[in-house]
């Protein structure tokens, strides 16, 4: 990741922006119709990385916690399940140098969640009135998924005004007469602010990256974020591409579902915190190029001590 | 009388309905049909004027515990607290 980020940060910025997109396009793992259904692991796009890397950043997009929480492996370890000669092979096998004792007190505290990446719509969630009105946040996640939904549904609606036009400019259309902001939170400015966009999805992007106070070495971690707001559709629309990549062909539904959520995170930052970086906005930043940087020593327990809990689940199958 | 009356009304709103369903069926990309999609593609509002009226009358009650739910945890983490 780091490699990205580093070339991301030297490139023009055109080149820029699109290594950005392909690169979080990129990391949305895919899903299949259910008639048609696999399973697909979530770090399957980054697949050329580790697990232990990679496990914290899927934690600061996503906010889920990728392994078992301890007090888990402390539960299985009070009930006997896990047993002493398995805590002791756990730190053999990884060449940890901890006693069991000191493995069994590890069990006792909770390992820490990896910061998140910071979005615009949940920092003017968390300042505005969450007990009179619907958060922003669910509201963005709510009508993107509804949006998508009616787009993608291969024609099963008897009336349909909108395939005409792409992804983006059908929520174009549909956010510049929604009066449901309003309805919903008493916000205002969307219709007008949507009216005011560009009709491209990556111009739109362009305009986004403008506005927001995004260091440029944090762009593709900040839109991988934003896609996984919204992974349901997210991981669809990498669906999409993928079949349209069997064919030889491109597909940019990803591209465009970005572009809505970026634009949404334009409006939060413009319209409801007032175009001013917040103070959490920049800590937070700092505390992610912090991990970026030195993992290791930021997130030993979720660096070295997650092989251990690894492969205590290695135990844990073994043993039943 | 009263009972005649209302059958009428509920002929003339089903009439309504269908003349307006075939209308955008055999113009599904005319004036009148892009014109009233907003509409009925969020349901005439209804869903947002109750959600609305409810959380007038029977306000959130706050989440004391911030990891019961994810979104509350985020807003919380926003804030810069939950470091």
């Amino acid at each position: 990741m780091k490699t990205v980020d580093q070339a991301v940060e030297t490139m023009p910025h055109a080149d820029a922006v699109r290594k950005a997109v392909d690169t979080a396009c990129g990391r949305i793992a895919p899903t299949w119709p259910l008639d048609q259904f696999i399973a697909v692991n979530p770090y399957w796009g980054f697949i050329d990385e580790s697990i232990c890397d990679v496990a914290p950043c899927l934690e600061s997009y996503s906010g889920s916690r990728m392994t078992m929480p301890r007090s888990f492996y402390l539960e299985q370890f009070r009930a006997g399940t896990l047993r002493w000669e398995h805590l002791q092979e756990a730190l053999q096998r990884c060449g940890a140098r901890i006693s069991v004792m000191e493995l069994q007190d590890e069990l006792e505290r909770e390992s820490p969640l990896a910061p998140r990446v910071p979005l615009m719509t949940s920092i003017a969630a968390s300042q505005r009135d969450l007990l009179h009105g619907m958060s922003i946040n669910d509201f963005v996640r709510h009508n993107v998924s509804q949006l998508c939904a009616s787009y993608f549904d291969h024609a099963q609606s008897s009336g349909d005004t909108q395939h005409k036009n792409s992804l983006y400019q059908s929520w174009l259309r549909h956010a510049s007469t929604d009066m449901s902001p309003w309805l919903l939170m008493g916000i205002h400015d969307v219709r007008d602010h949507t009216r005011s966009l560009p009709n491209e999805p990556l111009a739109m992007i362009e305009l986004a990256l403008q506005t927001l106070p995004v260091p440029k070495e944090g762009w593709a971690d900040y839109f991988t974020a934003l896609l996984m707001n919204i992974n349901g559709w997210a991981s669809w629309c990498a669906f999409e591409r993928w079949q349209a990549a069997l064919a030889e062909s491109d597909d940019d539904h990803i591209v465009q579902l970005l572009a809505i959520r970026l634009a949404w995170e334009r409006f939060a930052f413009v319209h409801l915190l007032g175009s001013k970086e917040s103070s959490s906005w920049t800590i937070r930043w700092e505390t992610l190029r912090g991990l970026r940087q030195q993992p290791s020593h930021n997130l030993p327990l979720i660096g070295s001590f997650r092989k251990r809990l690894r492969l205590l689940t290695k135990a844990v199958f073994a043993v039943r | 009388m009263q009972h005649q009356t209302l059958v009428l009304f509920a002929l003339v709103c089903f009439g309504l309905l269908y003349g307006i369903q075939t209308m955008v069926l055999l113009n599904p990309l005319g004036s009148s049909a892009t014109a009233l999609y907003p509409w009925f593609y969020a349901g005439l509002y209804l869903d947002e004027v109750f959600t609305r009226a409810t959380f007038r009358l029977w306000p959130a009650t706050p989440i004391s515990n911030a990891s019961q739910r994810r979104d509350a945890s985020q807003a919380f983490e926003a804030t810069g607290e939950g470091q």
